[in-house]
């Protein structure tokens, strides 16, 4: 009976080694488990945080706003004393500048003049672009529309416009240009 | 035997605590690298692009404005041609405007209505690679009253970092 009984509590010491044993590893395995689980998290909240490219926005916003500030104040070459913002102006009231310009038309004038800036600057440095006007209803019923590069409205972009007003109607055309990215 | 059994069951889990620690610390001090790297060439293109936007603050430069146009970076062209003159003639030309522009070029490209032509105003290169190349789109004014002419250039502001 006696050996018996010292037989069972060996048994049951035996045991309890054993789960305690297997208790210290599954311990052990939540401890790895729980550092992993940390470092995932540390690695997905950095690039959740990582810095936007602020620089990478910032490059064609200088250049979309200083390009439409500019262009307006340029004075066309085929016309003596008249600024880019003259000619919108004079495009809009549809007159004839034969007799200040080299040539008569001067909604063609403004045309070629902005594809002729648009050509050296932005089309150059390969920025893919939507310049166009709004209000100058040239050609009849529709605006000037230059693209480059298939920048469309459904592609993520930076905007920038000046307004030109007339003194005489108040009438404002705008001049756009969006830059794709 | 009991107790070597225990002892080389704690110096299993210090290991491998100390190879999860070391692991842990290059994995961190990589991520920590990137970032600053990262921030470096940030910092000297966001420098490049205020050495852009200070110079249409130049008096040297800058063209006689009314109140309509102050929105407009405009340089004077015989200023331009004059500051060229400077840094070509005077060697130490350049060194006065080192606290403002530090390493790096600056080129006024004359687009229309006039031929293509380049105007360097300031050129200082203490190594010789270029970071990063900023371009504005700016107005050129010739001559003033009646005889004014307004152009269209760009200002080209090229950054000289090791």
């Amino acid at each position: 009976m006696s050996m018996h009984i010292s037989r069972n509590n060996i048994r049951a010491r035996m045991n309890i080694r054993g789960k305690k044993s297997q208790m210290e590893a599954f311990g052990l395995a939540i401890i790895v488990v729980l550092i992993i689980i940390g470092f995932f998290i540390i690695v997905s909240f950095r690039k959740n945080n990582a810095p936007v490219n602020q620089l990478g926005n910032y490059l064609p916003d200088e250049m979309a706003s200083n390009f439409v500030n500019s262009i307006v104040n340029v004075n066309v070459q085929e016309c003596n004393g008249y600024s880019l913002s003259d000619i919108a102006r004079l495009c809009k009231e549809h007159h004839n500048v034969g007799d200040v310009c080299s040539e008569s038309d001067a909604c063609i004038l403004f045309n070629n003049t902005v594809t002729t800036l648009l050509n050296k600057s932005l089309v150059r440095q390969n920025y893919p672009f939507r310049f166009y006007t709004q209000g100058l209803d040239w050609p009849k019923g529709t605006d000037i529309m230059i693209v480059n590069r298939g920048c469309n409205t459904n592609m993520d972009r930076i905007h920038s416009d000046v307004p030109i007003v007339q003194a005489k109607t108040y009438q404002t055309i705008i001049i756009n240009l969006d830059i794709c990215r | 035997m009991k107790a070597q059994i225990q002892l080389g069951e704690n110096v299993a889990v210090v290991a491998i605590v100390i190879i999860i620690l070391v692991i842990g610390i290059t994995f961190w001090s990589r991520l920590q690298q990137s970032d600053t790297s990262g921030i470096t060439r940030d910092q000297e293109a966001r420098s490049i692009i205020e050495i852009g936007k200070s110079l249409s603050e130049l008096p040297e430069l800058k063209c006689y404005q009314t109140e309509s146009d102050s929105d407009v970076n405009c340089f004077d062209y015989y200023k331009l041609l004059s500051m060229n003159q400077t840094i070509h003639d005077n060697a130490n030309a350049s060194k006065y405007y080192l606290d403002y522009f530090g390493n790096s070029k600056v080129t006024f490209q004359l687009l229309y209505p006039w031929p293509e032509t380049n105007i360097t105003v300031y050129d200082y290169n203490s190594s010789n690679m270029t970071t990063l190349r900023v371009s504005i789109p700016v107005v050129i004014e010739k001559d003033l009253g009646n005889n004014a002419v307004k152009g269209f250039g760009l200002l080209l502001v090229e950054g000289y970092y090791r």
